[in-house]
């Protein structure tokens, strides 16, 4: 009856050990070769936070006891690079991001727990759409709560952060609440009109594209027929289009994609700085601290993969793609794996998310899309999303244990 | 030094992922060793919250109880926590009671220790009834 791997079995445990022992032993060999090349002077602390932020995975898989021995050593890994990555480029930052993974962590547990219980997915709608629309009414005061405590990042940017993960989330539970019922064709259209709102109005191409793409793959997941996913999607190509004609700073982002060295010095500069990192990082990388990342904008959030490819190299780009599409992969087969139909959903949901936000980040930094805002998951130096995304863990590490199925509607 | 620790770094990140290929090998090789395992169904007769006729599909082991977190999941205030266990072992299952109070029943007889249950057993668990089917296995008498 349960799918291999999915108990807790003898030997799972040490399996993972093993697993978090790389992983602590990359992020602290990393985080020493910044320290080393960067602050010599300095007490090594961040070596601390990394080593603090690492060591509470095997604390948390020891708690759940999921049974599932990839996932969650992948996601520190992912971690640890994360945390290399920002200590690079916003040492200040580093404790602050170690918190939000410490933080998201426990989010993790309670997200598992509350997984496992017959919960009514309708109920996870409201307080959510409750916290969109709070922080969207009162950005100031949430900046002030982001800009005081944890984030320390601009006002705006603060705000955005939250929003945009909310909004992502926000689509990802209407659908895990609202699909089954039938209504797929409204979900959708709502899901879409957000979409179109937040590139229009905002100019936030990239979390309506995530948005776009977590809500067709919960629609086609959910059984929408593929004629219908492929006109919703041929739907947002055609507002690409119109946003195109319409909107001067969607022009200028896709000029500057198209011929970056037309005009390298103004809209052209990230992605040619990207470019030139990526091309001087060369197979094994200058090493963390060595090169000169800092000098591509935005390098600690959407073009984080340039500040790897320059200090980690070609090969640590291939492992961090590895580790993403092994991250999805095991993401799918919990989704596969899950006997209730909203978690199969969510797991679905959850890879969908993650996949997209990391092929959008590392094909925008690497010219072959239009480069994004958006941050890769749990690498990229934004507190929030690292809570979410490993928010989201819990639930997909809960999608193959949580048995019984209740009917919608109660709970 | 620091060209040393470089090297550490980029071999644990490909220990990791190597590790992590043979994990997910391993993993694969034990989902297919599953499918050959022993199958069987248990068929609700009667019993509150389930309807006749609903049915568990059990492979290789499977626990019965009242909580959601079991695998045969019997929403029957008589049936305990985590009431029963089905094993397989070899081409037959093997029922054994978890000590709860009201006790476990293979064709109304109550189970002192494990004992293996056949193709057409009748299966009591609370006040639930299942009918155990195991078509490719050994058969109850006079089925």
């Amino acid at each position: 009856m349960h799918p291999a791997g999915t108990l807790p079995t003898k030997g799972v445990w040490w399996r993972g050990a093993e697993l978090y022992a790389l992983a602590l032993a990359v992020g602290l060999a990393g985080a020493a070769l910044v320290h080393a090349n960067k602050h010599p002077q300095d007490p090594p602390l961040a070596l601390l936070y990394v080593a603090a932020a690492l060591l509470a995975f095997p604390a948390v898989d020891r708690v759940l006891q999921a049974g599932e021995s990839v996932l969650l050593p992948v996601t520190a890994l992912l971690v640890a690079v994360g945390l290399v990555t920002t200590y690079r480029l916003q040492p200040h930052l580093v404790a602050y991001q170690a918190a939000w993974v410490c933080g998201g962590l426990a989010l993790s547990v309670a997200s598992f727990r509350l997984a496992c219980r017959p919960v009514n997915p309708q109920r996870l709608v409201t307080p959510l759409a409750a916290l969109l629309v709070t922080v969207s009414l009162f950005p100031w005061g949430w900046a002030w709560v982001g800009r005081g405590l944890v984030i320390r990042t601009p006002a705006e940017a603060a705000v955005v952060d939250v929003a945009s993960e909310l909004a992502k989330l926000l689509a990802l539970a209407l659908g895990v609440a609202e699909l089954p019922r039938e209504k797929v064709r409204g979900y959708v259209a709502a899901a879409w009109a957000a979409a179109a709102t937040l590139w229009l109005l905002r100019g936030d191409v990239g979390t309506a594209a995530v948005m776009v793409w977590v809500v067709l793959a919960l629609a086609y997941c959910a059984g929408a027929p593929l004629r219908s996913v492929v006109a919703a999607a041929g739907g947002f190509l055609v507002m690409g289009v119109l946003a195109y004609f319409t909107i001067p700073q969607v022009a200028e982002r896709l000029r500057g994609w198209v011929n970056p060295w037309a005009d390298r010095l103004g809209v052209g500069y990230p992605l040619v700085q990207s470019l030139f990192a990526m091309a001087a990082g060369g197979l094994i990388g200058a090493g963390p601290g060595a090169g000169y990342p800092e000098l591509v904008p935005q390098s600690h959030a959407g073009f984080v993969l340039a500040a790897v490819a320059e200090e980690w190299g070609f090969s640590g780009v291939v492992a961090l793609v590895a580790a993403y599409a092994v991250w999805t992969g095991r993401a799918v087969r919990a989704a596969g794996q899950a006997k209730v139909p909203w978690l199969r959903l969510l797991a679905a949901g959850a890879a969908a998310l993650v996949g997209s936000q990391a092929f959008l980040a590392a094909a925008g930094a690497a010219a072959l899309l239009p480069p994004t805002d958006v941050a890769m998951p749990f690498v990229s130096a934004r507190g929030v999303s690292a809570a979410v995304h490993l928010a989201l863990v819990g639930a997909v590490l809960a999608a193959p244990r949580a048995r019984g199925e209740l009917p919608w509607g109660t709970g | 030094m620091n060209e040393a620790l470089r090297y550490v770094l980029l071999a644990a990140l490909f220990l990791f992922l190597y590790r992590v290929v043979r994990v997910v090998g391993e993993d694969l090789r034990a989902a297919s060793r599953e499918l050959d395992r022993p199958w069987a169904v248990l068929l609700v007769e009667e019993g509150p919250g389930l309807s006749p006729g609903e049915a568990f599909a059990v492979r290789g082991e499977a626990l019965l109880g009242r909580g959601t977190g079991n695998d045969v999941a019997v929403p029957d205030p008589e049936a305990g926590p985590r009431h029963a266990r089905l094993v397989a072992s070899g081409d037959s299952f093997w029922l054994e009671d978890l000590g709860c109070p009201g006790g476990t029943y293979v064709n109304g007889r109550r189970l002192e220790a494990p004992a293996p249950v056949r193709h057409g057993d009748r299966v009591r668990v609370g006040s639930t009834v299942f009918r155990f089917l195991q078509p490719r296995g050994p058969r109850a008498a006079g089925v």
